[in-house]
C-alpha cells in the first residue's frame, strides 16, 4: 500500500500542502473516485505542473494510486477521507511516518535525545540527495505535514524542530 | 561567518588607505589665489544668480548621473571589486559635504590658478559630492535587484555594448533614481550656500549665486533681501515640483517590475509634457540626437584588439599594477608624513575627539527624538488623505531644500539671546537639516498600509492607543528607519555648521566634533588635525550605520515588512 | 425544480438593504457603483451575492459591514440602521489581511482584546477556533510561514472567535488554488451544516456562479455598471453538493441562462 521512495528519482517533489492533499481526494471522490490526470487538470484549471506535485504527495501517502495517466483514490485514501479531524490526523501521522524523508526528521529527533534540531541540520541532511532550493522546499513540506499530524513542531524565530510536548506553547 | 570578517577587515584598511591618500593630496598644498571681491547684494540681481545657482546644480547632478551609472554598473558586475568600490562609497556617504573642501578646493582652484572657472569647477564638484552617493547606491541597488530571469536573457544575448545597458540598467533604475534625485535636490540646494561660498583660511570667494547672497545679505543684516532671495529659492523648487518632479515620478512608474496598479492620477504637467513630445519640434530633435548617439550605442565596450589574450593580459596586468604601484606609493608617503605630523599635535587634542564625538552624538539624538516625536502624528496626518498628501508634498520638499544655513547666524543670535543656551540653539539648527527626511519617508509608510489590513482592523474594533501600538507603528517601522539613516546623515552635515557660527564678530560654539573640525580648519589651520576630525565623524558615523541602523533595517525587512 | 423566484421565509429578519445607492466624484462625473439594491437576509440562511468583476459587490458587502456608507438608502440590522462598523458582523478577506507580525495566535487575538473580552475567556476561544480551523500547533507561526490556505484559516478563526451573527465573506477563496479552496469550501460547509458555527447567517461574495450555486441556500445575482441586483434565486440540492455532479452543472447551465 504504501510506496517505498527515495528522496530523489527525477519526478517532481511531493511538495504539497495538507490542505491540497486533501483537496484532491475531495474532488477524486465528487468524481467517483477516477479521473484521467490531463482532464483533471483541465477541469480545476489547474496546471499540470501544480498539480503533480499533490499527486506524488498523495501517492507517497498511500492515498491514491496513479498508473496510466489516470489517477485513483485507494481504500486507505478513502479511510482517511472519511474519517473525522482527529482520525484524518492520527491516519496521516501513520502514513507521513513511514515516507523516508519524514522518517530521517524523526530519526534525527529521537538521536538528539528529544531535544530541538536545527534547520540546518537536516537541510544539510538533504543536501545528499537534492540541490539546496529542493532541501528548502522539501523541509518545508515536511514540517507542514508534521506540523498538521502533530509529529512536530517548528519554531521559526530560532529555526529549529522539536518534538512537540503534551501541551500546546 | 568567514564572510562578514573578510568583509570588515576590506573596510578598515579601505578606511586607512583612504584617510593616507586623502592626507597625501591634502598635505601642504594649501596655497590660496588672492581674495575675490564680494558680490553685489541688490534685488535686481536676483534672477541672475537663480540661473547661476540653478546652472551649478544642473552640472552637479549631471556629473553624478554619470557617476553613478559609471560606478555602479562597475562595481555591481565585478564580484571582487565589488566589496572595495562599496566600502569607499560608503566612506564618501560619511563624510560630510564641508570635508571635501579642502581637496576640492586645492585642486580646481589651484589649477586655475586662481581664475573664477576653477572656482567654479569647484563648486559643481562639491554640490555633486551632496548629490552622487545615494543615487549611486539606488542605481547599485536596482541592479542587484534585477530579477534572475530578466538577468539571464540578457546574459545570454551578451551584455557587451551600451544599447544593452541603455536598454536594461536604465530603465530598471528609473523608480529608485527618480526619488533619490529629488532627495539630492533638496540636500544639493540645502548646501548651496556652503558650496557658492568658497571659505577656506584666509580664501573667501563669492560666487554669484542665491546661496551667497542669501549669505552675505544676512552678514550685512539686510534680513529682507535674504528673505526675498529665499523666496525665489521656494519659487524655482515648487516650479521644479510641478513641472519635473511630479510628473517625472509618475512616469517612473511604468518601470517597476511589480504590477503596482496605480490608481492615482497623472498630475497636469504630465500632460503637458506628453503634449510636447507629440510636437514635431520634439521629433526632430529626438531624432537628431539617436542620430548622433547611435553608433556609440553599438559600441561594444571591450573592443576587439588584433592581440593575442596572453598580449592583452600582460597590458591588463602591467596597466594595473604600475596603478597600484602609484597608489601604494601616496598612501606610503601620506601615512609617513601623516604620523610625523600627528605626533606634533598635541595629545590633548587627540583626548578631546572622543567627547566631542559623543557629545555631538548626544545633540543629533537629541533633535532625532524631537524630530520623532512631531513627524509621526503629523505623517499619519497626513497621510490620512490624498488632498493633503498632494498638498504637503512639495512643501516639504521646499522646507528640506531651503537653505537654513544662512540663517543660522541670526537664528543663534536671537535663541543665544532668549534661552542663553547655545545648546537648544544647535539642536534647532540641526533639526531644519533632518526632520523633514524623516517625515518623507514617514508619510510613504503610512500609505503603504494595505487597505486590507485597514479595513479589517476597523471591522475588528481597534482603535485609538491599540492600532497605534499594533498596527501602524510596526507598520511605518520599515520607512521609518529608511528615513532615520538618511536624517541622521543630513544631521551630521549640519552638525558642522551648527556648532561653529559667527555673526556679527561674535562667535557662538557649541562643543562638539564639528566645533573641533572648524576650530582646526580656522584656528590652527593644521591638516593633520582637520583630516583626524573628519576621519573620527566618517568613522562614527560608519560604526553607527553598520552596528545600529543596518541591523535595524534587517530586523524591519524581515519581520515587518507586508507582503506582496 | 431546484430554483425558485419566490423568498418564502418564516424566520426573523436579520439584514435588511433598502434602496441603496452608492456613487463616486471623480473628476467632473459621477459614477454610480451600485443602484437601487434591496434585499433581506433571514436567520439560518447561507446567501452568495455573484457578479462579475466591478459590479460592486465588495462595495455593497462593506456598507453592510459599516466600513462605508451609502449614499442614498439604508441598511438595517435586526431593523435598526447600521452606523459605522456593526460589531455583530465579521469579514473575511480575499487576501486575508493578517498582521504579519504578528503571530496565528496573536491574529485571532487582536479583535478580542479591542472588545475587552478578558483572558481566561480570550484563550478559551482562540484555541476552540484553531482547533476547528485546524491551526492547533500553529498557533506561534507567522503569517509568512503558512500556505494560502493556512492564511485563510487563520482569518476566518479571527472572525468566529468574535462569535458575530453575520458572517461576510469576500471572495474567500479566489486567492487560493483549486484543491485547497475545495478543502476549504467543504470544511467550511460541514461547520456550517454541524451548526457549530456560532453566526446566524452568512453571506458570501463571489465571482464564480458554480461556488455560488455550491455553497449557498440563496443566490443574489448582480449586473454590472451599474451594480443592481438583477435575479435572486434559492438553491435547493440537497447537501451535501457535488460540483461535478450532473444535477449540479444543469442547474449552473439554468442559471447562466438566465442573466443571458
Amino acid at each position: 500500500m504504501r510506496k517505498e521512495e527515495s528522496v530523489m528519482d527525477g519526478e517532481p517533489l511531493p511538495s504539497a500542502e495538507v490542505e491540497q492533499i486533501i483537496g484532491l481526494l475531495e474532488i477524486l471522490d465528487d468524481l467517483g473516485g477516477k479521473e484521467d490526470i490531463p482532464k483533471l487538470a483541465r477541469n480545476l484549471q489547474f496546471e499540470l505542473d501544480d498539480l503533480l506535485p499533490v499527486i506524488r504527495a498523495a501517492e507517497l501517502l498511500g492515498f491514491v494510486v496513479a498508473e496510466g495517466g489516470d489517477i485513483e483514490i485507494t481504500d486507505w485514501g478513502y479511510q482517511f477521507l472519511r474519517g473525522n479531524v482527529q482520525e484524518r490526523k492520527e491516519i496521516f501521522a501513520t502514513a507521513a511516518m513511514e515516507v523516508p524523508w519524514m522518517k530521517k526528521i524523526l530519526d534525527m529527533l529521537k538521536a538528539n535525545e528529544g531535544e530541538p534540531i536545527s534547520k540546518e541540520d537536516v537541510l544539510e541532511a538533504f543536501q545528499e540527495d537534492l540541490s539546496e532550493e529542493e532541501a528548502e522546499l522539501l523541509l518545508h513540506t515536511a514540517i507542514g505535514w508534521g506540523r498538521y499530524a502533530e509529529l512536530l513542531g517548528y519554531d521559526q524565530d530560532e529555526e529549529q524542530i522539536f518534538l512537540p510536548e503534551e501541551e500546546n506553547p | 561567518m568567514r564572510r562578514n570578517l573578510w568583509e570588515t577587515a576590506t573596510r578598515i584598511i579601505v578606511f586607512f588607505l583612504v584617510m593616507a591618500l586623502a592626507y597625501f593630496l591634502y598635505k601642504e598644498r594649501l596655497h590660496f589665489p588672492p581674495i575675490a571681491p564680494h558680490i553685489p547684494t541688490e534685488y535686481r540681481k536676483i534672477p541672475l544668480y537663480t540661473l547661476w545657482s540653478l546652472m551649478r546644480m544642473t552640472a552637479a547632478y549631471i556629473l553624478s548621473l554619470l557617476f553613478s551609472y559609471i560606478y555602479a554598473y562597475l562595481a555591481a558586475t565585478h564580484p571582487r571589486r565589488e566589496g572595495i568600490m562599496l566600502a569607499i562609497l560608503d566612506i564618501l556617504q560619511s563624510v560630510p559635504v564641508l570635508g571635501f573642501f579642502p581637496a576640492v578646493v586645492l585642486l580646481f582652484v589651484n589649477l586655475f590658478k586662481g581664475a573664477r572657472i576653477g572656482v567654479e569647477l569647484a563648486s559643481i564638484i562639491l554640490i555633486f559630492t551632496s548629490q552622487a552617493w545615494n543615487i549611486t547606491f539606488s542605481v547599485y541597488e536596482s541592479i542587484k535587484t534585477i530579477p534572475e530571469d530578466v538577468r539571464e536573457a540578457i546574459d545570454l544575448v551578451g551584455l557587451t555594448s551600451l544599447r544593452k545597458f541603455f536598454s536594461l540598467i536604465v530603465p530598471t533604475s528609473i523608480p529608485r533614481v527618480v526619488y533619490n534625485s529629488m532627495l539630492s535636490w533638496a540636500g544639493g540646494w540645502y548646501f548651496l550656500i556652503a558650496c557658492e561660498i568658497i571659505a577656506i583660511g584666509p580664501m573667501n570667494y563669492h560666487l554669484p549665486g542665491l546661496g551667497s547672497l542669501m549669505q552675505e545679505a544676512v552678514d550685512k543684516g539686510r534680513i529682507d533681501l535674504a528673505l526675498v532671495s529665499m523666496l525665489s529659492l521656494i519659487s524655482v523648487i515648487f516650479i521644479m515640483y510641478f513641472f519635473i518632479w511630479q510628473p517625472l515620478s509618475y512616469w517612473a512608474e511604468k518601470f517597476r517590475y511589480e504590477m503596482v496598479s496605480s490608481t492615482s492620477e497623472p498630475p497636469l504637467t504630465y500632460h503637458l509634457w506628453l503634449r510636447i513630445a507629440r510636437t514635431k519640434f520634439f521629433s526632430l530633435i529626438s531624432s537628431l540626437l539617436h542620430r548622433l548617439f547611435y553608433p556609440l550605442l553599438t559600441l561594444r565596450i571591450k573592443p576587439k584588439l588584433s592581440l593575442s589574450p596572453s598580449t592583452l593580459s600582460l597590458i591588463q596586468l602591467s596597466l594595473v599594477t604600475i596603478l597600484l604601484f602609484l597608489a601604494a606609493f601616496g598612501t606610503i608617503i601620506g601615512f609617513i608624513s601623516l604620523y610625523s605630523s600627528l605626533l606634533q599635535i598635541h595629545f590633548s587634542f587627540i583626548l578631546k575627539i572622543p567627547l566631542a564625538v559623543l557629545a555631538s552624538a548626544g545633540r543629533i539624538a537629541a533633535a532625532y527624538l524631537i524630530s520623532l516625536l512631531w513627524t509621526l502624528p503629523t505623517a499619519v496626518f497626513i497621510a490620512s488623505s490624498e488632498k493633503r498628501e498632494s498638498f504637503s508634498l512639495p512643501i516639504i520638499q521646499a522646507c528640506a531644500s531651503v537653505p537654513a544655513i544662512a540663517f543660522f547666524p541670526f537664528m543663534v543670535r536671537y535663541i543665544v539671546g532668549i534661552t542663553g543656551n547655545v545648546n537648544i540653539a544647535a539642536i534647532l539648527l540641526i533639526l531644519t537639516g533632518s526632520q523633514w527626511y524623516l517625515l518623507f519617508n514617514l508619510i510613504g509608510g503610512v500609505k503603504a498600509i494595505p487597505a486590507d489590513i485597514k479595513q479589517a482592523s476597523q471591522v475588528l474594533g481597534i482603535k485609538g492607543w491599540r492600532y497605534w501600538r499594533k498596527i501602524l507603528l510596526p507598520a511605518v517601522f520599515p520607512s521609518l528607519i529608511t528615513g532615520s539613516i538618511t536624517a541622521w546623515g543630513g544631521a551630521w552635515n549640519a552638525l558642522i555648521v551648527a556648532e561653529w557660527i559667527t555673526y556679527k564678530k561674535k562667535l557662538y560654539t557649541a562643543y562638539g566634533i564639528g566645533y573641533l573640525l572648524d576650530y582646526a580648519t580656522y584656528k590652527v589651520g593644521n591638516v593633520a588635525l582637520i583630516l583626524l576630525c573628519l576621519a573620527s565623524m566618517s568613522l562614527t558615523i560608519i560604526l553607527i550605520n553598520k552596528y545600529f541602523w543596518r541591523r535595524m533595517y534587517e530586523l524591519a525587512a524581515r519581520k515587518y515588512k507586508f507582503e506582496a | 425544480m431546484s430554483l425558485q423566484q419566490e423568498n418564502i421565509n418564516l424566520k426573523p429578519k436579520v439584514l435588511e438593504v433598502k434602496d441603496v445607492f452608492r456613487t463616486y466624484h471623480h473628476e467632473d462625473t459621477n459614477i454610480v457603483v451600485l443602484e437601487d439594491v434591496s434585499f433581506e437576509i433571514y436567520e439560518d440562511e447561507f446567501v452568495c451575492l455573484v457578479g462579475p468583476s466591478g459590479c460592486g459587490k465588495s462595495t455593497l458587502l462593506r456598507i453592510i459591514v459599516g466600513l462605508d456608507g451609502p449614499t442614498k438608502g439604508e441598511v438595517l440590522y435586526r431593523g435598526k440602521k447600521v452606523e459605522g462598523v456593526n460589531p455583530k458582523t465579521a469579514l473575511v478577506f480575499q487576501n486575508f489581511a493578517l498582521i504579519p507580525w504578528l503571530t496565528v495566535w496573536q491574529n485571532v487575538e487582536l479583535g478580542l482584546e479591542a472588545r475587552g473580552i478578558d483572558k481566561k475567556e480570550r484563550e478559551r476561544r482562540i484555541r476552540y477556533w484553531l482547533e476547528k480551523v485546524g491551526l492547533d500547533g500553529h498557533e506561534n507561526a507567522y503569517p509568512r510561514e503558512l500556505s494560502g490556505g493556512m492564511k485563510q484559516r487563520v482569518g476566518f478563526a479571527r472572525a468566529l472567535a468574535l462569535e458575530p451573527e453575520l458572517l461576510c465573506m469576500d471572495e474567500p477563496f479566489s486567492s487560493l488554488d483549486p484543491l485547497t479552496s475545495q478543502n476549504l469550501r467543504e470544511e467550511l460547509l460541514r461547520l456550517w451544516g454541524d451548526k457549530e458555527l456560532p453566526t446566524v447567517s452568512i453571506l458570501m461574495v463571489t465571482h464564480s456562479i458554480e461556488e455560488a450555486i455550491f455553497m449557498s441556500d440563496r443566490v443574489l445575482i448582480m449586473s454590472t455598471h451599474p451594480g443592481k441586483i438583477i435575479r435572486d434565486l434559492r438553491v435547493e440540492l440537497p447537501r451535501p453538493r457535488n460540483m461535478r455532479d450532473e444535477e449540479f452543472q444543469k442547474i449552473v447551465d439554468e442559471v447562466y441562462t438566465l442573466i443571458v
